[in-house]
């Protein structure tokens, strides 16, 4: 006797066709459906429903597991680069429009390359059919006397499948240095040469003046031209050399993301540390405050660096960026006492020749 | 007898239906606490006196060991980065846990309003009518945006890229439509799954 299973939502309804065991007791009210031998999905709109036997069933409950969890998350894992191969697939078209995409041929069969593919149908969802579809999929999952051995697995996308996503460049560099997101940044600071590092006795109320200063900038800063400094204007020399990218220069523009990137690392820095040296980092921030890059100035364990927020807000190539954007870098020191200082990386190295040659008396 | 430190053994039977995820001391991730925040946020403009059925919720729910009171339930919103008044403490699991519950109960309960604001926005679109002629829809937003731009820092990167009501009312129908998938049959664990994409090993 066929069994036909039926999950109906507005817009979307799932059949299921199949078979029980033979061994099965006739009098059951709701016999297992253990058996599948078609599987039909209608939507409303489309005359023509998408179905298959049970490699199409299994591809389409998983693709479309797989997809609901990128949809809320917006991080899609290797799986889903990998899903080729399926017999579904789903893309993203826009923010509210879903493909899907069914190929049916058998992957065994030879295939007459002078034929135009027929097997391949498309049918594109808004939002609220592709949640018809999940939650009739999610309804399938619920149901103990359908198909029992197919059952909902979620897990999370894991940092290595992410990872992976990132370019080969940056991969290829050694780990030793520390992660760097963006491999422009990264070869950016290779060739500059590692500056002379001062402790940070003296800078406590100094910094807090400099962090305060850029909130006046910031609010009326459109109006007021930047008061130019000798200080101002950025060493020639170190310019060349981070010419390869792009380097924002505008000090207007360089307090605004020095503020930022102060609210962003202290309000992420919670936990208290145990280190004993102060941690002192070259960070590179993008316009629209992002930290695409960082490395360590001193030696830092990977123990030690597990205290600081860095690595946790480096920014994830979850979308794209253009790889030429310009960046500001900073100097971070993550003092022991909890407190962080940050100054902009030219004022910093050039403070010291800078102070020399203003004290000619 | 019971000692207040081992309330964690005796938590609410609906919250182990969402997996544990290993977590450093710095408690739940950063895009974690963001995204939490932001759809409690879309679901107080989609309901109004939204933070009321809220903790209202947690008495039903039986999570009063986890949100005393008002008070905490502030705290543990506010640890969404972005946030104004944001709190320099860990969420931790538990607790996301609890405010996820909350998200897919009061979710389930604006379905029906959810799913038709959904279908117009997407008329409205194709029409190429204005958003403001539907009167429930530009309330949503308009609603959205006054809490947004009081509650959150304007001077935090994540905040500046929705300095136009244009960038925020994509937020906010964006947050809607997760919305919907987190009320489903199994909405509220992919919501969970989902706020550990790319965090774990």
């Amino acid at each position: 006797m066929t069994i036909e299973r039926q999950y109906s939502l507005p817009n979307c309804k799932l059949i299921l066709q199949g078979l029980s065991e033979a061994n099965s007791n006739p009098n059951d009210k709701r016999p297992l459906l253990s058996l599948l031998m078609n599987a039909e999905c209608h939507f409303v709109g489309h005359p023509q429903p998408v179905t298959g036997g049970r490699d199409f069933f299994e591809s389409l409950v998983q693709q479309v597991s797989l997809y609901a969890q990128s949809f809320l998350s917006g991080i899609s894992s290797l799986e889903s680069v990998e899903s080729q191969r399926e017999i579904v697939q789903m893309q993203r078209l826009d923010e509210n429009k879903h493909r899907l995409v069914v190929n049916d041929q058998k992957t065994g069969e030879v295939q007459d390359a002078s034929t135009p593919n027929p097997s391949i149908q498309q049918i594109d969802l808004s939002t609220v059919q592709l949640f018809d579809l999940v939650e009739a999929v999610d309804q399938f999952f619920a149901d103990s006397r359908t198909l029992p051995e197919l059952s909902l697995q979620l897990r999370p996308v894991s940092k290595r499948t992410l990872k992976a996503e990132k370019p080969v460049t940056q991969k290829a560099l050694p780990a030793a240095i520390g992660i760097s997101s963006l491999a422009v940044a990264a070869l950016a600071l290779f060739f500059v040469p590692i500056p002379e590092v001062r402790r940070p006795e003296e800078p406590v109320p100094q910094s807090q003046s400099q962090l305060e200063t850029p909130e006046s900038p910031t609010a009326s800063g459109s109006d007021d031209p930047p008061i130019t400094t000798p200080t101002d204007t950025p060493e020639p020399s170190l310019e060349s050399n981070l010419s390869p990218v792009g380097s924002i220069n505008d000090p207007v523009e360089i307090e605004r993301l020095q503020a930022l990137l102060f609210e962003e690392i202290n309000r992420e820095w919670v936990t208290s540390p145990t280190f004993i040296d102060p941690l002192i980092y070259r960070v590179s921030v993008a316009p629209d405050g992002a930290i695409v890059g960082y490395k360590a100035v001193n030696e830092i364990t990977p123990a030690t660096e597990d205290q600081i927020p860095l690595p946790e807000l480096l920014y994830k190539p979850v979308g794209s960026r253009t790889p030429d954007e310009p960046l500001a870098d900073y100097q971070v020191i993550f003092n022991p006492d909890g407190i962080l200082d940050i100054t902009p990386w030219n004022k910093k190295t050039q403070d010291s020749p800078a102070s020399d040659s203003m004290s000619p008396e | 007898m019971q000692v207040e430190s081992t309330t964690t053994t005796t938590n609410p039977i609906i919250l182990d239906s969402l997996p544990d995820f290993p977590l450093s001391d710095k408690g739940c991730p950063r895009r974690t606490r963001l995204q939490i925040d932001l759809m409690l946020l879309a679901i107080e403009a989609l309901y109004l006196g939204g933070s009321e059925h809220m903790l209202a919720l947690v008495s039903q729910l039986d999570l009063q060991d986890i949100i005393k009171n008002r008070v905490i339930l502030w705290q543990l919103r506010s640890t969404n980065p972005l946030r104004r008044n944001s709190q320099r403490r860990p969420l931790s699991l538990i607790e996301a846990k609890a405010l996820v519950v909350i998200i897919s109960n009061l979710g389930r309960r604006l379905t029906v309003r959810n799913r038709q604001l959904l279908m117009d926005y997407e008329q409205m679109q194709k029409k190429q009518m204005p958003l403001n002629q539907h009167l429930q829809l530009s309330s949503y937003l308009e609603r959205f945006r006054a809490h947004f731009r009081s509650r959150m820092n304007p001077r935090r990167a994540g905040v500046m890229v929705y300095s136009s009501d244009e960038k925020l009312d994509e937020l906010a129908m964006d947050l809607l439509r997760k919305l919907l998938f987190c009320t489903g049959t199994n909405g509220m664990q992919r919501f969970w799954i989902s706020l550990f994409d790319g965090e774990v090993e």
